[in-house]
């Protein structure tokens, strides 16, 4: 058979976290399963994508991931249009860039707010991530039902926590979880069985260590703006299940706190999907990389083909095409690259709305976790930049009477200093290199090159020599960072449609609408309130600030903060699961109302989103999703 | 006793120079520890990289940076003569071969060769070199900068850029323009060391340390004295 | 401190020769003995009789014959002239018998003796000499016949040192299931034989009692596959290169001792610092050694001319779900030795590595197209997948059916490129040691380079006020792997793909080492005084604990 005409029993478009697990466990069961990945192999190791990121100036997610960002000569942006597979890259969410469709791969022309997150396609799918694996609690499956305010737009989960806690267990073991079940009980989240987490967790940092004594005794009257229902006199820093091992763990090494989990752990002691990839490979799985998925095929209300383009340079063009059928799809291809397939399928017009779409919910409420970014300086050294990027948060947050009127969040303490932050949001690069540069080349960008902090005759000091070292030595060693990531509640007008702007197959990119409600914001205000009080508990310098042009910020009625957000990398909600097929794309198995043969996976079900990192919860419904492809299909095991 | 670790500590014989062989001959030969390439420095006032000038280029560093001088250059043996004299070895890394060259085709040979002199003419004072240092023209004073960011980050920034965004801050509005040198530079940058860490992306070190402090908590010399940076 | 002047030097080790083995007695019997439910009592003259059996090291030096005057500057080897040059000094070929004979029979080194000066130029290649000196003395003693034959003479299949029962135990017969009884090292022979029978897979005793004496290789997925998964090799007659891991005497005594052979026993050990027995040519004490090789397997024409070491093996497949395992007789040749051995003065360990001549060709023959094969890895008229260095296609896990050989139609045989040639200091010392062998399978045998912690300055020390600025991390909880020399090094057969220069991506033994641990559940505390050193001190063996 050649290569551009593929049969098989399951057709998977995307080896990210949902397609690799889902290949694996159908492969282990004999299933002929194929692959397509839009972006390059995995490869035999990280020589490359290392290099790429120790060379980076900018050390950003993408950044030892191909496809390029930057021509190599003059450091401009590629224009996007001359990218086979491109992506959105976190060069280009703010400034000038994050309008022009010739910068952005992501079309934001008219979008209010800029959509800040990112992903990769490439084999094993956005291996950038954090590596955290928290659950989502059981309120957060039925928002409508305890909290929802029409005017919300949230709608409840098809399924609730208690139907999809063994599969957490299930994609916990295959992600290998270090965690305590003593210590991540809350907010409702139980353990059946006598379910122990595969590795123990991982050792909190100096940092997490501080906040937790600073915070383990608080005043009532301090805590009530929380609106948690009942007394808070403290706030407990928790572990935060990770896919990181704490141990050997499935021949792969444990964590030797390279502290670069984003963008990639050079000793694979993160888990990423290749990991699982590679066992759905060597179980007979097959994947064929560099090939696109254009259209999706129809006939007779059901899913009859899947046509690709191939090409083998980063720059295009087209090398051929083919077309890929099976008895069962699963498009894999995360929360913006699968609407975008499914609203570009429109059959001749047959399908003019795209497939999958009768509800016309396809692409609409996409949802991120906005982060609320906050940094300071400690009065004492916490010696950041060491371990994993984050070990600990405050979870215990993330639910409670207070959502009917505002969003919750968690509180991430991280142990990368000012890396991402520094000089209002790494608008002049990343610490170290921010501070350093201000001393030696006296500046500040950094905020901290002033008199009453260096205790040196005046601001902007210019230093060598032992003062250098005693000078940074003594501020970068008191850095912190704290982010609030916040839950957005849907809005079928933040959406992912198409653009005119093409890539270089000739496809149309995706066109990006966003912004943030004002219940999102309120989650802001508390966040505000919440940093305000941790940051006097630790007697913490607050640094946190917001550029002027930032084209993110945003203020609150009634109050004079200036407010922006980061982007969490958590793309959702675009092709939500729901019973009501007019209100919903697939069904609680991620199955699509209108096509029987044709599953949807990845966060993009979500019909919320909770606070919660994704990559846990869309795992456990992947595995679940075999089940249903399992049961609905018996005669895909012949 | 302990035979694994005679090394060349104050007594040894220098060299002679009949035995002695252009160091860069030498390293060039240990192709295997590291990727380096001898690349000709033509138009350059110092094509040939004799010991003095790296002695003299370690000891501006040092100085500028804060940084002892047998961190700089691990092999680093002084000797019993003039400092200029001594041995900067060679090291399997050997980062200030690379700094060197850099600086040596980047800088303008004029900078390079007023910083070099005045290591040379005040090797005994690190004070001094910082001192006669910003009391030089812009351009020397600025290479001086590049230099010490080379050390402390693994990246290269243009003096004029250092100068031009000194003049005006408020013209600035990206991140000041860098090429990091190498992988390697990359991974042997001082500052993360000075702030008690390590280079995000490399660390040699065991799991669970970032749960402890930097210092050992159980080394009685840090019972009693207060943390020193 | 005076240079130690080679005379000085010999004269004080004839004296104290005698003084060592003394000194050796007293000290090895605080060392840990074989756990059993034998009493103290006993354990002291167990540890004398023990002392007797297993591999044994020396602490002499080799003698150059006749004696070489002072220009040699302390260096080990009797080598004269430098051998950084792209030749071989003149006038240095042929070695002399007396100092052959010396090399080669001087026994197994305790410990590194090396030295910064020397007759080269810089103080690292005088080092990185003498590291490589003691790396072919080490494989010569290694791999000498067991019973005593000289190595010059030896036949291709004469039974090594190393392969005695006496000497190294496999990992998988230390590390068994919880339901069987612990492993035990008997220090009798009758009794290490009865060990070894009980432990011979069920599926391989038909066989075993047809063909005694053959090794027995029992198989997991690290016997085919690269560490951390990073694919098979695959012979250019299309089968399988077969991995195996060993440990000497005193790594498992450290290991039963402290109860380190299961997962339970470890996570019940938390406290401890995992610190394995290091050796010293003050005491003649060995300390832990440990081996990795990698096998070929041999077709009839390999067999017929001689240019392996060879031996009869039994090998059992690996275990793959639902499927029975085969134990098939094999006759294996070494292709590759990786002999990593732990002194006082190098507790980071150091790593040696030798490969046969003709697994692959290097980057620069390859260029050239200078080739000199034909190679077990590489072939030098290529068809079909010719990819250089890449990963065999998958599946990975071998089909019974096929008996270890990769693919039933041979599609695809891996195409192997040394990607780092080997330094002219490597080469020509591996020229002087081939031109001893002439008459010897071992001719076919090269060090690729010897790695070795070089930093000492104070790197495995805690801080201390000398410390120089900055006085951080790096000294306290110290860059453990203290700079290796060389950075990178990667043999062809057992890290095929992973070479390189890329910090922490490409192959070094000392890097990807320290980040090894075990299953305690703690991080193990610092002592004060003591290396903070890594929680299972360098190697992989603690985690393969069941």
């Amino acid at each position: 058979m050649a290569d551009n005409s593929i049969t098989c029993d399951v057709a998977i478009v995307g080896s990210g976290f949902a397609g690799s697990f889902i290949a694996n466990e159908l492969s282990r069961k004999g299933i002929k399963v194929v692959i397509l990945e839009a972006g390059p192999d995995v490869q035999p190791n990280f020589n490359a994508y290392m290099k790429s990121f120790y060379e980076a100036s900018s050390k950003v997610p993408e950044s030892p991931y191909p496809p390029a960002v930057r021509d190599f000569k003059d450091k401009n942006f590629i224009n996007p249009k001359n990218v086979a597979a491109g992506r959105p890259s976190s060069l280009t969410v703010g400034g000038a860039a994050w309008k022009d469709p010739g910068q952005a791969y992501l079309d934001q022309s008219t979008s209010k707010r800029p959509f800040k997150s990112t992903y990769e396609r490439i084999a094993g799918g956005t291996a950038h991530w954090m590596g955290l694996t928290p659950r989502l609690v059981p309120n957060d499956f039925r928002m409508k039902t305890m909290y929802g305010k029409d005017q919300s737009g949230f709608v409840d989960w098809p399924i609730d926590y208690n139907t999809i806690e063994p599969f957490y267990q299930k994609a916990e073991a295959e992600l290998g979880v270090a965690a305590y079940v003593d210590e991540q009980r809350f907010c409702g989240i139980e353990f059946s069985g006598n379910y122990q987490y595969p590795m123990p967790r991982i050792p909190p940092s100096l940092f997490d260590q501080r906040v937790g004594e600073a915070l383990a005794h608080l005043g009532e009257g301090e805590t009530q703006f929380l609106g948690m229902g009942r007394s808070v006199t403290s706030l407990a820093v928790r572990s935060l299940p990770s896919a990181r091992n704490s141990q050997p763990y499935r021949n792969r090494r444990a964590c030797a706190g390279n502290t670069n989990c984003i963008p990639i752990c050079p000793i694979q002691a993160k888990y990423d999907p290749t990991i699982t990839l590679n066992e759905a490979t060597n179980n007979g799985a097959r994947l064929f990389h560099h090939r696109v998925a254009s259209q999706i095929l129809i006939e007779n209300g059901r899913v009859s083909g899947i046509t690709f383009i191939t090409y083998d340079r980063e720059d295009g063009p087209k090398t051929g095409s083919g077309i890929i059928k099976a008895g069962v799809y699963v498009i894999a291809a995360n929360g913006i690259e699968t609407p975008r397939l499914l609203l570009m399928s429109k059959n001749k017009g047959q399908t003019p709305n795209g497939v999958a779409n009768s509800s016309d919910m396809v692409g609409r409420n996409l949802m991120d976790h906005p982060q609320y970014l906050t940094w300071g300086l400690l009065p004492q050294p916490v010696f950041p930049y060491r371990g994993p990027l984050v070990t600990s948060a405050i979870g215990e947050l993330c639910d409670g009477p207070f959502r009917a009127q505002r969003a919750a969040f968690r509180v991430s303490l991280g142990n990368e200093g000012w890396t991402t932050v520094v000089g209002g949001g790494a608008r002049f690069g990343a610490d170290p290199n921010v501070t350093t540069l201000d001393f030696v080349n006296g500046m500040n960008f950094s905020g901290v090159n002033t008199k009453g902090l260096t205790g040196l005759g005046g601001n902007n000091r210019a230093l060598f020599g032992h003062d250098l070292t005693k000078t940074l030595g003594n501020l970068i060693s008191r850095q912190f960072r704290i982010a609030f990531p916040i839950e957005q509640n849907p809005d079928p007008n933040n959406r992912v449609t198409l653009s005119s702007a093409l890539d270089a197959l000739g496809l149309q990119r995706p066109k990006i609408n966003y912004d943030i409600s004002d219940y999102t914001k309120q989650g802001f205000a508390t966040a505000f309130l919440l940093k305000k009080l941790i940051f006097s508990k630790l007697g913490a310098t607050d640094f946190t600030s917001v550029p002027q042009d930032d084209p993110a910020a945003f203020k609150i009625d009634g109050t004079p903060e200036l407010f922006t957000y980061g982007g969490a990398g958590h793309v959702m909600g675009t092709y939500r699961m729901g019973n009501d097929s007019k209100t919903s794309v697939v069904d609680g198995w991620q199955r699509s109302h209108d096509h029987t043969n044709l599953y949807l996976v990845g966060s993009g079900t979500f019909p919320t989103v909770g606070t919660a990192n994704p990559t846990l919860t869309l795992s456990a419904l992947a595995l679940r999703t075999v089940e249903d492809i399992v049961k609905n299909f018996p005669s895909l095991r012949s | 006793m302990d035979y694994g670790r005679e090394r060349n500590t104050g007594d040894t014989e220098p060299l002679t120079p009949a035995v002695k062989i252009s160091r860069r001959a030498m390293v060039a030969g240990m192709v295997a520890t590291t990727a380096v390439v001898f690349l000709p420095l033509s138009n350059s006032a110092f094509a040939k990289t004799s010991d003095q000038d790296m002695m003299a280029f370690l000891l501006l560093s040092s100085a500028l940076t804060g940084v002892d001088i047998k961190t700089l250059a691990p092999e680093f043996s002084p000797g019993s003569g003039d400092i200029l004299s001594a041995d900067p070895g060679t090291d399997p890394i050997d980062i200030k071969s690379d700094y060197f060259r850099q600086v040596n085709a980047h800088g303008t040979a004029a900078s390079f060769a007023k910083l070099l002199q005045i290591a040379k003419d005040n090797r005994l004072s690190k004070d001094n070199i910082i001192v006669k240092v910003n009391a030089s023209d812009d351009d020397t004073k600025f290479l001086a900068r590049s230099i010490v960011l080379l050390w402390y980050l693994g990246s290269w920034y243009e003096p004029g850029d250092l100068k031009n965004a000194a003049a005006s801050p408020e013209s600035v509005h990206a991140p000041i323009k860098q090429r990091v040198l190498s992988a390697k530079a990359y991974t042997q940058g001082l500052v993360w060391q000075i702030v008690g860490a390590h280079p995000m992306g490399y660390s040699n070190l065991q799991f669970g340390y970032w749960s402890r402090e930097p210092r050992d908590p159980n080394s009685p010399l840090d019972l009693f004295s207060p943390a020193k940076l | 401190m005076k240079l130690i002047r080679l005379g000085r030097h010999t004269q004080w080790f004839i004296l104290g020769l005698g003084l060592a083995i003394a000194f050796g007695l007293a000290s090895l019997s605080a060392f840990p003995t074989p756990s059993s439910a034998q009493n103290t009592a006993t354990a002291t003259t167990t540890a004398t009789a023990a002392t007797a059996l297993g591999l044994q090291c020396t602490s002499m030096l080799v003698r150059n014959n006749p004696p070489t005057p002072d220009p040699l500057k302390g260096q080990m080897d009797p080598f004269l002239g430098p051998l950084v040059g792209p030749s071989l000094p003149a006038g240095l070929l042929p070695i002399n018998d007396a100092t052959r004979k010396s090399i080669f029979g001087v026994g197994l080194p305790c410990q590194e003796r090396v030295s910064p000066s020397g007759q080269e130029s810089v103080g690292l290649d005088n080092l990185q000499r003498g590291f490589d000196f003691y790396s072919w003395r080490t494989f010569i003693a290694l791999n000498s016949p067991a019973d005593g034959t000289p190595i010059e003479q030896a036949q291709a299949d004469a039974p090594t040192l190393w392969e005695d029962m006496n000497s190294f135990k496999q990992l998988l017969d230390v590390m068994l299931p919880a339901t069987q009884l612990p492993a035990k090292w008997p220090t009798d022979r009758a009794g290490m034989e009865a060990e070894q029978e009980r432990l011979i897979p069920v599926e391989c005793r038909d066989l075993h009692q047809k063909m005694p004496g053959r090794m027995i290789v029992k198989m997991i997925e690290e016997s085919f596959n690269e560490p951390f998964k990073t694919g098979p090799l695959i012979d250019q007659l299309g089968h399988y290169a077969i991995f195996d891991i060993l440990m000497n005497r005193q790594m498992f005594d450290y290991i039963m001792l402290n109860h380190l052979n299961t997962k339970a026993g470890q996570a019940a050990n938390s406290s401890l610092a995992v610190d394995f027995p290091a050796g010293l040519n003050l005491s003649g004490n060995l300390g832990a050694f440990m081996l990795k090789v990698s096998w070929k397997i041999l077709s009839d024409s390999e067999i017929q001319a001689k240019n392996f070491h060879m031996v009869k093996a039994l090998v059992l497949t690996p275990g793959i779900p639902n499927t029975a395992r085969n134990c098939l007789p094999e006759t294996l040749g070494l292709v590759g030795f990786h002999a990593v051995h732990k002194t006082t003065s190098r507790p980071q360990w150091i790593w040696t590595s030798f490969e046969h001549v003709k697994n692959v060709p290097d980057r620069d023959e390859v260029t050239a197209k200078k080739f000199n094969g034909p190679y077990n890895f590489y072939s030098v008229n290529c068809k079909g997948a010719c990819t250089e260095n890449a990963t065999p296609p998958r599946p990975w896990d071998p089909d019974p059916a096929l008996e270890l050989k990769f693919r039933h139609d041979d599609s695809f045989k891996s195409q192997i490129v040394r990607e780092t040639p080997l330094t002219n200091a490597a080469k020509n010392m591996n020229a002087i040691f081939q031109s001893m062998l002439t008459n010897s399978v071992w001719k076919n045998y090269m060090v690729i380079s010897t790695q070795w912690p070089s930093n000492t300055n104070n790197c495995t020390k805690l801080q201390s006020a000398e410390s120089p600025d900055p006085k951080t991390d790096f000294l306290k909880q110290p860059d453990m792997t203290c700079s290796p020399a060389p950075t990178f090094l990667a043999n062809s057969t057992l890290e095929t793909y992973s070479q390189g220069d890329i910090p922490l991506a490409s192959s070094s033994c000392i890097a990807c080492h320290g980040n090894a641990v075990g299953f305690q559940t703690s991080a193990s505390n610092p002592r004060p005084g003591k290396p903070n050193l890594n929680q299972s001190d360098f190697t992989f063996m603690l985690e393969k604990a069941q």
